[in-house]
């Protein structure tokens, strides 16, 4: 009796059942606050300002400046990391387990992921891609004839001050913020690239255009595949990210 | 020293509430009317002004019209069919532009004849680490736009639209399933909307 008693007392000490008497008072609150606030998740949609046609009136001289973020270019996620919650149902050591199981597996995952990433970031030549990005998004610009000069800056002459000396009304910003290789099932890979865009009024520093394109490939394809038309499947993404975002100035609200 | 009894009185009271809720099943309802309208531009708005005759959409997702998804004990539903929810933003988007857009009949004098199946329009939670995770939307559908003049033509063609938000470790509560969709939904109709092929089609 007394030894299945001592079990007993070990299992449920095992399940950490009185590990809660143990903190004070004003602990088990901050733990509590602690769990509910992960449970919660607000959200609301990415602000974004839309142009009207005042926010182009008086600007006819604009310059563009692309760039393309290099180091975060590409990294890897995993949509089947396998986190189930069955270590749940055997208490907190079987917790641990899956976290560790699952740890290890990611772990895994994330160096051969990062070995790819590498790989792909050695093949990119960032400056071929600042120039697809701006041509295409310049060349509706200058069909429409919006603006009497729309001219392209070296990414490193984007001082405002500078380019409202040099005669300038208005600089807009291109940046392919983040490419993104992301793990699908079935051993797949999709291609994810978010383009900001920004307009600023170099007189008043205001900005009048903000927006958002995040241009995904229609189906995934597996890494093989991206390793030999990543590139150019890129290209394409890229080139429509700036055309949907020259849309907003040719066909204003 | 509390008595044995009281620890395992505690426990089985710990483990009925936890099956109680592993067992509940909650509904939440998304009034489709949250969903915002697309705002930015579209070449759509550069043709001259259309008739569009809309036949009742299709869903053949193969479940319940109104579902979108399961996350956690969560059951997520639109408060309108799937494919009428689909079929006004795509009505929307072509109103907005400057079309006209009315409902299919045999007598209705239109220059196109929309008809549409909706193949995907889901929501998911996908745990990334175990603090970490994201909601992910998938809203497609597959369009059959039909030019009532003789000889003109037909353009069957399949747009879709993804939309993932991080998250942190839950999922209860907040308004993460309702931005994945609205996000999804808008990708999907921006895809129409600034579809070169379609464009061409509608203005040949």
């Amino acid at each position: 009796m007394k030894s299945y008693r001592a079990r007993l007392r070990r299992l449920l000490l095992s399940m950490n059942m009185d590990f809660m008497r143990r903190f004070p008072a004003l602990l088990r609150g901050c733990l509590c606050l602690c769990i509910a606030s992960c449970q919660i998740s607000c959200a609301t949609l990415p602000q974004q300002t839309y142009l009207t046609s005042a926010s182009l009136s008086g600007i006819s001289k604009v310059a563009i400046v692309v760039s393309v973020n290099a180091p975060e270019v590409l990294y890897a996620k995993d949509t089947t990391s396998g986190y189930t919650g069955v270590g749940l149902l055997f208490g907190p050591l079987g917790i641990l387990i899956e976290i560790g199981a699952v740890a290890t597996v990611a772990a895994v995952k994330s160096g051969i992921d990062q070995g790819h990433a590498a790989e792909v970031k050695e093949h990119m030549n960032i400056s071929h891609f600042e120039d697809k990005t701006a041509q295409s998004f310049m060349q509706p610009l200058k069909k429409g004839y919006l603006f009497q000069s729309v001219e392209q800056m070296p990414s490193m002459n984007q001082d405002s001050g500078q380019l409202h000396t040099i005669g300038y009304d208005a600089v807009i910003r291109l940046n392919v913020r983040e490419i993104s290789i992301q793990r699908a099932p079935g051993d797949y890979v999709k291609l994810i690239a978010y383009v900001h865009g920004e307009m600023e009024r170099l007189a008043t520093g205001s900005i009048v255009w903000d927006r958002e394109e995040v241009v995904t490939n229609p189906e995934p394809h597996t890494l093989d595949y991206y390793k030999e038309n990543g590139l150019k499947e890129l290209d394409t993404m890229l080139e429509k990210a700036a055309k949907n975002l020259a849309y907003d100035f040719i066909y204003l609200k | 020293m509390k008595p044995y009894s009281v620890y395992l009185f505690r426990f089985a009271a710990v483990m009925v509430i936890v099956v109680m809720f592993m067992g509940c099943t909650h509904t939440i309802t998304i009034r489709s009317a949250d969903i915002p309208l697309l705002q930015t531009g579209s070449p759509l708005k550069g043709i001259k002004p259309k008739t569009f005759a809309f036949k009742e959409f299709r869903d053949i997702r193969g479940t319940d019209a109104l579902w979108v998804g399961k996350i956690g004990d969560y059951e997520q539903k639109l408060d309108q069919p799937v494919a009428a929810v689909v079929a006004m933003a795509i009505r929307k988007e072509l109103e907005r532009n400057g079309h006209i857009c009315i409902d299919y009949s045999l007598q209705s004098k239109a220059d196109f004849i929309i008809e549409g199946s909706v193949y995907k329009y889901r929501l998911y939670f996908d745990r990334v680490t175990l603090f970490t995770s994201r909601f992910i939307g998938n809203v497609a559908v597959k369009l059959t736009i039909s030019n009532t003049s003789p000889d003109k033509g037909v353009l069957i063609k399949s747009y879709q639209g993804e939309s993932q938000i991080e998250s942190g470790a839950g999922f209860a509560t907040g308004g993460k399933p309702l931005v994945t969709l609205s996000q999804a939904q808008l990708a999907m109709v921006k895809e129409i909307s600034t579809d070169s092929e379609l464009i061409e089609f509608i203005e040949k």
